[in-house]
């Protein structure tokens, strides 16, 4: 049965902007988020993704409408640190989110904050470093590790405060492909294997295929929303929105165009070689 | 006149018990107005050597050359002359902005270079122009007002103040987005096409497929492959070894071979792609 984990209705948020003027980051955006969804957020620098994810464990707050997590409502103050619990976040810079000199007392700190005893900790430490595949590390300085491994670290950290939810804001964005493939795959086990329900923002369209819907942003509104197969076969309206186009798919337009008769949902090279092949 | 890389090693902290190969025997020229890609996975030694390419390293053997000027651990270089024509834009140059307005930190290198006032405007002017930011409108904001497209636009106009004749941009489009890569990537081909010489570090297949010419590639410290950048990415095997991507259209190129088609398999583009379907369809159909 799906149950409802997040619930956004009518958000609006303002910013202060340099000129002393406002400036409308999101414009009434409905959403609602099942238990166990993998959601993925693609559009611009600048359309509200990152706005909307920070209403998500209450960095913000709504100036109208509300989030609803769990069914907590995220203005109600009394439910600040449960929500802050149950969502977890991951930002771009792994560099900015470590802070202890080992690993595992990095994974520690937020459990220590909820004033769990220690062999708690522990088992929920070492538990953590094994879901993200960083448990030989575990003694090591977080500095030394690679990019993809700290933000695994940094996943760490945040799966050790047993949370329900991950909301990931461009966590690939500063990796090298192999860093990006190590987070990507980690992200999905959690997903799959641990039943977390996923947020991940991005401006990989090859992440964003990996979700179960998709949902594109653009100034402060969602303008599209599906499955990966249903967003990213509208060729012509990501480009509108100067997103990006899986190169299968842009293959796949132009063919066609030329009378060539394939489906027109494809989405990798596997799938094109198939249609090719018919 | 090219930049040329003559038998060069490079050891980080040599001595130390941290003493680590980072270049080995390296031979290569970068010849004027050239668009040439340089790849490797991380560690490879890809921004180490691009940091020799304008004297911020220097050589433990061999030599760097850079027009009339020599870098060699042990002659005294002119580093500065060397400066003047070898920008160097490292990953995320943003990081580096820190001056109150936007046309006193372009100003920067110019001023060090002991230029006129009305000198220094000029190619402050100039380069916020090369990068598409209009002077009147910008030059006197604070760059840290600006979104992370435009930082890194008033980042790359700080070194095209100091006119170099040949640029070195280290992942110059890591971190943006869609919008804001394919601009930047559009202006470093118009650098490219007003004669400035450009060597591009990346982990974007894609990109490199679409704006180079020649592509050099790094594995574990040494130049595995020099060669045109169709030519390169015909070794598909040989880089997914090293760990290293070809672009998405290639692969498929690779995939049709595996199943009988008679296609090349030196495709980089879309177009190229359909270009080359087509055809194997119609001689099937030809034959049939």
């Amino acid at each position: 049965m799906v149950s409802k984990m997040i619930e956004v209705k009518n958000l609006q948020h303002q910013f202060l902007n340099p000129q002393g003027g406002y400036q409308q980051a999101l414009n009434g955006v409905s959403l609602r988020i099942e238990q166990g969804e993998f959601v993925a957020i693609i559009g611009h620098n600048g359309s509200g993704k990152s706005t909307l994810a920070k209403h998500l464990n209450v960095l913000l707050l709504p100036d109208q409408g509300t989030v609803t997590v769990n069914g907590m409502d995220t203005k109600d103050i009394e439910n600040l640190w449960k929500i802050r619990q149950q969502v977890g976040m991951v930002f771009q810079n792994p560099d900015n989110q470590l802070i202890a000199t080992t690993v595992e007392e990095d994974v520690a700190f937020g459990p220590e904050n909820l004033g769990i005893e220690p062999l708690k900790i522990r088992h929920l430490v070492d538990e953590a470093l094994v879901c993200v595949g960083m448990s030989e590390y575990k003694k090591r300085a977080p500095h030394l590790l690679s990019g993809g491994q700290k933000q695994r670290v940094a996943i760490a950290g945040v799966v050790a405060m047993r949370p329900k939810v991950l909301v990931f804001d461009e966590p690939t964005a500063m990796l090298d492909p192999l860093g990006r493939k190590e987070v990507m795959d980690t992200v999905v086990k959690l997903n799959q294997e641990e039943g977390l329900t996923v947020v991940h923002i991005t401006h990989f369209m090859e992440e964003a295929v990996l979700a179960d819907r998709v949902i594109v942003m653009e100034n402060g509104s969602i303008v599209m929303e599906g499955s990966p197969r249903e967003i990213f076969s509208q060729v012509q309206k990501l480009k509108e929105l100067c997103l990006d186009v899986p190169p299968m798919m842009e293959l796949r337009d132009i063919l066609a165009q030329d009378g060539l008769n394939l489906p027109h949902d494809i989405l990798t090279v596997e799938e094109m070689v198939v249609a090719l092949c018919r | 006149m090219p930049i040329i890389l003559e038998n060069v090693d490079y050891v980080y902290q040599p001595g130390s018990p941290y003493e680590a190969n980072a270049l080995k025997n390296i031979n290569l020229v970068i010849n004027e107005g050239e668009f040439v890609g340089l790849i490797g996975h991380t560690g490879s030694g890809k921004s180490t050597l691009a940091q020799h390419l304008n004297g911020l390293l220097k050589p433990t053997k061999g030599r760097v050359i850079v027009d009339d000027y020599e870098i060699s651990a042990a002659k005294k270089s002119k580093l500065k002359e060397v400066r003047k024509k070898v920008g160097l834009v490292f990953q995320y140059p943003e990081h580096q902005l820190f001056e109150e307005t936007i046309f006193e930190d372009i100003a920067f290198g110019p001023k060090n270079l002991g230029l006129l006032a009305g000198e220094i405007e000029k190619r402050v002017k100039k380069a916020l122009h090369m990068v598409h930011l209009d002077y009147d409108k910008y030059h006197s904001l604070s760059p840290f007002t600006l979104s992370g497209g435009e930082k890194r636009r008033v980042a790359i106009a700080g070194v095209l103040a100091m006119e170099p004749k040949y640029l070195v941009l280290d992942e110059p489009t890591a971190g943006l987005d869609p919008r804001g890569r394919d601009e930047i990537s559009a202006q470093i081909e118009e650098l490219h096409n007003q004669g400035i010489t450009v060597v591009l570090v990346s982990h974007s297949m894609d990109d490199v497929a679409r704006l180079t010419e020649r592509l050099i590639v790094m594995h574990q410290c040494a130049v595995v492959f020099n060669d045109e950048t169709r030519k390169v990415f015909s070794h598909f095997e040989r880089l997914q070894e090293m760990g290293l991507d070809i672009p998405t259209v290639t692969k498929l190129m690779f995939r049709l071979k595996d199943k009988g088609w008679s296609v090349r398999q030196d495709i980089l583009t879309v177009e190229e792609a359909k270009q080359e379907i087509l055809l194997a369809l119609k001689e099937e159909k030809h034959h049939a």
